[in-house]
């Protein structure tokens, strides 16, 4: 499980924001990794 | 060389007073508020060794690692404890007490954790507070986690002991705490012959000693960085207004819920329920095959200050 926490000058879209687009570019680079397990690396 | 953390003035008693009113002010209430010189863990186990002992029958709602916790210590104090776990990604309904009650009308205690940060849920406290009331039990709060981003209102809501801590929504030092006391709980803690006394968890000393005093005199040397550090984030609080606080926790919240499945890369808000969400923080489940704490790890790479924590508690399996 992940906490994305809100706490107190935290409690921001921009924090929010940044956080999802960095969750969003580590899984997309997890995905990366699975697809090369599964297929052999480039 | 000069620090600003160093060689203070030590803190009165009248300045330790004033901060106690504003908090007491922050909790809309006018019952006794002792702020206690420790993490929040002090006043919550403090709170129940004071009140609870043989004798006691108390509900004690698990909604997560904390209500876990507070059960041991009320079998630890000899109280029968009658746990009510619900699934950590839900809330406790107000029936679900109710029927509590129904089955064990001779319950005396009520714990209850108002958000849980560890798992995301919040639970519908003024509900509650309603069927305790009428039942004429004690009703105990763990409101660490919801000072600042959700109401806690421990007098309208007739909870006798509500424990808080800054280190939250409050965006304050985790160094001090404080509870406020109802009559009825500081009359139950007087009865108890467990109750601590001579103690750093004793409330009564407190209360003998400070409140009761007339609060004229220190019975140890405050916290000084800790209490200047609480009263500057209240003062924040006020400056900002707390209606707006908490606004803007609830927006994060609702964006961070939204987001989260706007992403399309198989995250999923762990609290199902909007309405039982804590706005305090939001947790999240990750794709099968996916490890939190690797996923947490390299998000963090790209900014190490971004709120972002693995390794919530779900819900045991049994």
């Amino acid at each position: 499980m992940i906490r994305v926490n809100h706490y107190g000058m935290d409690a921001t879209i921009g924090a929010v924001q940044n956080s999802l687009a960095a969750l969003g570019a580590a899984l997309t680079e997890q995905g990366c990794r699975w697809i090369w397990r599964a297929r052999g690396p480039p | 060389m000069t620090h600003p953390f160093l060689d203070l003035a030590p803190l009165s008693a009248a300045h330790f007073a004033s901060i106690e009113d504003r908090v007491a002010r922050l909790l809309g209430t006018e019952q006794d508020v002792v702020i206690m010189q420790g993490e929040a863990l002090l006043p919550l186990e403090g709170a129940i060794r004071s009140t609870a002992g043989p004798g006691t029958v108390a509900l004690n709602v698990v909604t997560g690692p904390y209500g876990q916790t507070f059960g041991n210590w009320l079998r630890d104090c000899g109280a029968e404890v009658i746990d009510l776990a619900v699934p950590f990604h839900t809330a406790v309904t107000a029936d679900q007490i109710r029927e509590a009650f129904a089955e064990h009308p001779e319950i005396d205690f009520v714990s209850l954790v108002h958000a849980e940060a560890a798992t995301g849920n919040t639970n519908p406290v003024a509900e509650i507070g309603e069927i305790v009331r009428a039942h004429g039990a004690i009703f105990y709060l763990d409101a660490v986690a919801s000072i600042g981003a959700e109401p806690v209102l421990p007098q309208a809501w007739g909870v006798d002991l509500c424990v808080i801590g800054a280190q939250k929504a409050m965006g304050g030092p985790a160094g001090v705490s404080a509870v406020s006391v109802s009559a009825r709980a500081w009359a139950r803690m007087t009865a108890n012959p467990g109750a601590p006394r001579r103690s750093y968890l004793s409330l009564l000393d407190w209360k003998d000693r400070w409140t009761d005093a007339g609060r004229t005199a220190l019975p140890h040397a405050p916290a000084q960085l800790e209490m200047l550090a609480l009263e500057a984030c209240v003062e924040r609080i006020e400056s900002e207004g707390l209606d707006v606080l908490m606004r803007r926790h609830a927006t994060a919240a609702a964006a961070t819920r939204a987001g989260a499945l706007a992403l399309g890369g198989g995250l999923e808000p762990y609290v199902h329920d909007a309405g039982e969400a804590a706005p305090v923080a939001t947790t999240l489940r990750t794709p099968p095959g996916v490890v939190a704490s690797e996923l947490v790890a390299r998000a963090l790479t790209s900014d190490p200050t971004l709120p972002l924590a693995a390794g919530g508690v779900p819900w045991p399996r049994r």
